[in-house]
């Protein structure tokens, strides 16, 4: 039997041995794995989006949006468009994240654009609407009480805003993985390593999330949903809040900068809040409504939420010929 | 508040501060312990804590009456108090819906105009009861066969009833083993702090790592309609909930016992590479052993046992097992898989499989042990298909897409992939502990440098493997 001054000694190697693992890992992930991830240059490339949207000549436009963004849009191709159209020039930048919606987008403007001075002529954000009396839609849009990613919010979130991001999660579980990931980046980087190692380690991992999600749900889950929802709907539906927007609009207050919502194509889009629309119209704010382009058949969907690369050549002037008047209206606004 | 969430480490990080602050005052200990575990059971519901209060005053006075009732009638009634309160509120909680749902359902089809949503109520989450309810049973019980003194102080038993570690999802600890450890001071160990180590994390990497990562797999393919999927997605989608629920409950137990360590306290074993078993018997030996231990000392061995020959021994076994299955819910689905259960049991008994083949009785040689392993996993496999699925139908809708529609495609071979890199090693490491005469604990006897390797295996894997998606522990609903 081991006495238990040795045993403890034993135990002290191991706990350090695991903890120099952990901490390596961590260097890594502090100094190596930015090179490697493709969102991670991109979101060290922000400052330099704004700059270079800032120096531009003519109307400067700044998109936010996700996934549908850079499914959908030809960035390049709708900045010729709307010069084309307006006859002048129009500089347009993107920032689109996969899965990103209003908190994160409010993050960006914020540290990249409005605390640098560099805030655009036009903000246009993308977003989708979804049906707010069904809670199992995932709402990729301006609402609050939308998903946040605690652990992408951590690479670009300016120090002095940590503790307003802490508040907008909804959870403490939430609010502890935040500022868990923005002090140990290992937990912050944990889920693209996830991805990439299990793209590259598992033969058709992709396919299978892709087949996984499209398989349709039978009658029991169906019939449980369904009940789900008639016992919430019996208790109380929360109308959505749009604080965070309301933010978003504030920032662009003062340099004049318009907001402009896009409403995106979706598969099974329902109405658009009528909150909303009243908070949009109270401050100025059009909505553009391109939920279903009647030019956008099946044939042009990749899934569901996104087009594919024909699709994304169809959708993109339409996209132009719907912002142009708004731009030129913001124009002649500003100029007055 | 569950034990994959920040809370309940923030929690317990308080209890294990205050617990050490108190020093060798145990009974301090053990009231701040009683508090520390109403506190985390209100967390579920707050009416749950009345229900946990109720069960304890009953058996606990149950307990004083059968010692101090000089007739044998009079200690039956006192029994009778407490198995009636305990199953009272566990019957009404779990399953009153259930069964008034169904009684209402003939009478709706008889044309009598009750309908189900006529008789069912909205009744509080029935999470722990199952649990704390047996834990009560087995110490009124004890206690009427002379097996144990009963106690005295109101708190100590109140904590062994309610001790938050295995409130929720078991063990389901005897009186005997657990009382006499919160009665006494509890002895400084050397190994609490290694052993607790290993249990926490080794079950943080069973639930978080092999279990959550299944359910990823399992969820969508038991949810999906099911023309929709190949035979060999089936088939792999019961593998995953198979691995899925191992990692979750054995997770947990191991999560339990570790914390409880951590505090002085010895849990009993759960769980003991249940999936490496020859025989039904075996499982049973190695599957939710506090469980299957109970089912078996009261209520297996009162209905007679195998002293009533062979039908009354097979009759019993059906009778166990079927209630043990409708003690995981109210479900159709538990029943079958009890019956299930039963069913084999007495099967391989008929065929003369009873005896544990693992220690060299019955098939011996190691290819015999292997096959005994591969139909026993097989086994078990069909019974969580039925166990985990929404209705008989889809039992029978299952089985026949395996057989009909097999096909192999790029989507299986990822999916085994996966289940390969996730739970593979986690799988050898079992059989090597089974190597090592099933001692559970055999890594912690090893030489500090390969515990370090295995560690930081199971940190990093944690750390990289966090699903995305985190699944509530299974046996909550139990």
């Amino acid at each position: 039997m081991p006495s238990s001054t040795s045993t403890f000694r034993q135990e002290l190697k191991v706990v350090v041995v695991v903890l120099v693992v952990l901490a390596c890992v961590e260097g890594f992930m502090r100094k190596v794995w930015p090179r490697f991830s493709a969102e991670l240059r991109d979101i060290a490339g922000y400052a330099a989006q704004a700059d270079t949207l800032a120096a531009a000549d003519g109307q400067r436009v700044l998109i936010l949006g996700n996934s549908m963004t850079v499914c959908d849009l030809d960035i390049p191709a709708l900045r010729e468009h709307l010069t084309a159209r307006l006859d002048r020039d129009v500089a347009v930048e993107a920032i689109a994240m996969d899965g990103a919606a209003i908190t994160e987008w409010y993050h960006i403007a914020k540290s990249n654009f409005a605390r640098r001075g560099r805030m655009p002529d036009v903000i246009v954000l993308n977003y989708h609407v979804a049906d707010p009396t069904n809670s199992a839609s995932f709402d990729w849009g301006v609402r609050d009480e939308n998903y946040i990613n605690q652990e992408r919010l951590v690479y670009y979130l300016s120090p002095a805003d940590a503790t307003e991001a802490v508040g907008a999660f909804n959870t403490f579980g939430d609010k502890c993985h935040f500022v868990h990931g923005w002090l140990c980046r290992s937990i912050a980087g944990r889920g693209r390593i996830r991805r990439l190692m299990l793209s590259k380690a598992v033969p058709g991992y992709q396919q299978s999330l892709t087949r996984f999600r499209r398989l349709p749900q039978n009658r029991w889950i169906k019939d449980k949903q369904a009940r789900a929802a008639q016992r919430a709907g019996a208790t109380e539906a929360t109308p959505p809040t749009y604080d965070r927007l309301t933010r978003l609009i504030g920032l662009g207050a003062d340099p004049g900068t318009q907001m402009i919502l896009v409403v995106m194509p979706y598969e099974d889009q329902a109405h658009v809040d009528p909150d909303l629309a009243a908070l949009a119209a109270q401050r100025g704010i059009p909505i553009v409504d391109l939920r279903s382009p009647a030019a956008l058949t099946d044939q042009l969907w990749e899934d569901r939420a996104h087009l594919n690369d024909e699709g994304k050549a169809v959708f993109t002037p339409i996209y132009a010929e719907a912002l142009a008047p708004l731009l030129d209206a913001a124009d002649t606004a500003a100029q007055e | 508040m569950i034990a994959n969430t920040y809370i309940f480490w923030l929690f317990f990080a308080a209890v294990f501060v205050a617990y050490r602050l108190l020093g060798r005052r145990h009974r301090w200990q053990n009231l701040m312990l009683l508090v520390a575990s109403y506190y985390f059971y209100s967390h579920v519901h707050w009416a749950l804590v009345v229900l946990l209060f109720i069960c304890t005053a009953a058996c606990y006075l149950a307990g004083l009456g059968i010692a101090r009732s000089p007739t044998d009638r009079g200690k039956k009634g006192w029994v009778a108090l407490g198995v009636l309160v305990s199953l009272g509120i566990l019957g009404f909680f779990k399953y009153y819906n259930f069964f008034a749902g169904e009684v209402a359902g003939l009478l709706e089809q008889a044309g009598l105009g009750i309908s189900r949503s006529t008789v069912t109520l909205q009744l509080i989450p029935a999470v722990g009861i199952s649990f704390f309810a047996f834990k009560a049973i087995s110490y009124v019980v004890d206690v009427y066969r002379g097996e144990l003194a009963p106690t005295k102080r109101f708190v100590d038993f109140a904590l062994f009833v309610g001790f938050f570690p295995a409130l929720l999802a078991g063990p389901i600890d005897r009186a005997k083993t657990l009382l006499p450890q919160i009665h006494d001071a509890r002895p400084k160990r050397h190994d609490n702090f290694s052993t607790g180590l290993y249990l926490v994390l080794f079950g943080l990497f069973k639930k978080m790592v092999i279990a959550d990562n299944m359910a990823a797999i399992a969820t969508p393919i038991f949810n999906a309609e099911v023309g929709s999927l190949s035979g060999s997605e089936v088939l792999l989608g019961v593998y995953a909930y198979t691995l899925q629920i191992y990692g979750d409950f054995a997770g947990y137990s191991d999560i339990a016992r570790g914390i409880a360590r951590w505090l002085g306290f010895d849990l009993v074993v759960n769980f003991r590479m249940p999936y490496l078993a020859t025989t039904p018997s075996d499982f049973w030996n190695r599957w939710h052993i506090s469980l299957s231990s109970w089912l078996r000392d009261y209520l297996y061995i009162p209905l007679g046992g195998n002293r009533g020959g062979r039908f009354g021994t097979y009759r019993n076994l059906m009778l166990t097992m079927i209630l043990g299955g409708l003690w995981h819910g109210e479900n159709w689905t538990f029943i079958f898989w009890g019956a299930f259960h039963g069913f084999i049991l007495c099967a391989y008994r008929v065929l003369g499989f009873r005896n544990d083949v693992t220690r060299g009785k019955g098939f011996a040689p190691p290819w015999a042990r292997a096959i005994g392993m591969g139909v026993m996993f097989h086994l078990v496999a069909l019974g969580w298909l039925m166990f985990n699925a929404h209705s008989m139908t889809q039992v029978g809708q299952m089985l026949a897409q395996l057989v009909t529609a097999f096909a192999w495609s790029p989507i299986s071979t990822a999916i085994v992939a996966q289940i390969l890199l996730l739970a593979g090693p986690a799988l050898l490491y079992e059989y090597w502990l089974h190597r090592k005469d099933d001692d559970i604990m055999a890594l912690t006897k090893t030489h500090w440098l390969p515990r370090a390797a295995a560690y930081s295996y199971m940190a990093l894997m944690l750390l990289v493997f966090w699903p995305e998606e985190s699944y509530a522990f299974i046996y909550f609903n139990f």
